[in-house]
């Protein structure tokens, strides 16, 4: 049960990347799940695009949870390979994750995990006339 | 609680999908939940929307029914991470991929052997926690799928008492209907 044992270790020590209400808390617990889930990636980036629509993170208010930290993980290998046009599509998604990825506990930990810095365009495509 | 409101997509009885709204509307029934559903909703999946906020939603269902008992139920966090939260997990990490996989096949063996599992190791109770009302959709998914319970004598007789239950029986009629698009009350008890 990796997401119960992770909410455990987190309730311990970092309570705070739970959530800070019962709702946020079920916003973790929801996209938690799905990064540890064998879900079509292709639709978890639509769904997360469409939640992160007007936020910055995962659990909107809360800053950052453990959700945006397992999905950051999750979701590296499949942002990793967006193309631009793509990224552009998942804007929400591309400027969330680049975001995290940019946030100074998230660097150090991510050398540790191999986890490269990902160069993403987020302005949109100039127009060809 | 927050303002809520709860949207079912249109659903088919035999999918995944609407054993995932029976999940919710179980839990609305159970936990006294009045919020108004909104049915064949625009999304792919169960959703609760706060009313406030639309930009706020949770779209997962295990997270819905969990949330509304958080709200409902006088339960701390730390007792539901150490009570049946695994149960949650195995079912949307370990079942709900094995639940679409056997509905394409049409082979409920293996769900049914994993569900009787479950419910014989986790002390499941007869009482509707998070993990008993995601198991009773889970069982009612298989079944209306043209699956028997006559080879699994312990989940079959775990289901005969749930799914008498008042919470089980009227969140059924309410998904049936709002599976069709058509206005359905919802008659919560009071809190």
């Amino acid at each position: 049960a990796p997401v119960n044992a992770l909410f455990k270790a987190a309730s311990e020590k970092k309570p705070e990347l739970l959530g800070s209400n019962d709702f946020e808390k079920a916003q973790v617990f929801e996209w938690t799940t799905k990064a540890f889930s064998s879900a079509n990636s292709q639709e978890i980036l639509e769904s997360l695009n469409e939640s992160l629509m007007n936020t910055t993170f995962i659990a909107q208010d809360a800053g950052i949870t453990l959700a945006d930290l397992a999905m950051y993980v999750h979701l590296h290998p499949v942002v990793s390979e967006l193309s631009a046009k793509e990224g552009y599509k998942l804007n929400n998604v591309a400027r969330w994750f680049d975001f995290i990825q940019h946030q100074e506990a998230v660097m150090e930990t991510a050398k540790g995990l191999g986890l490269e810095l990902v160069a993403l365009d987020l302005n949109a495509p100039k127009i060809q006339r | 609680m927050a303002t809520i409101k709860l949207q079912f997509p249109a659903s088919l009885k035999t999918s995944y999908r609407f054993a995932n709204s029976l999940k919710v509307a179980i839990s609305v029934h159970e936990y006294g939940v009045k919020a108004p559903i909104e049915a064949a909703a625009n999304s792919s999946s169960v959703r609760l929307v706060d009313a406030k906020d639309l930009d706020r939603f949770i779209s997962d269902a295990n997270a819905i029914i969990s949330y509304l008992y958080w709200k409902q139920k006088d339960v701390s966090f730390e007792e539901f991470l150490n009570s049946k939260m695994s149960i949650l997990d195995w079912e949307a990490l370990t079942f709900g991929p094995l639940a679409k996989e056997a509905a394409e096949k049409k082979n409920f063996t293996q769900l049914l052997s994993l569900l009787q599992d479950k419910i014989k190791q986790d002390s499941v109770s007869e009482k509707f926690g998070p993990a008993e009302i995601a198991l009773a959709a889970d069982i009612h998914f298989c079944i209306a799928n043209g699956a028997g319970l006559e080879e699994y004598p312990e989940l079959s007789k775990w289901y005969l008492k749930v799914e008498k239950n008042p919470s089980f029986v009227n969140a059924l009629r309410v998904c049936l209907e709002k599976s069709l698009g058509q206005p359905a009350e919802i008659s919560a008890k009071v809190p």
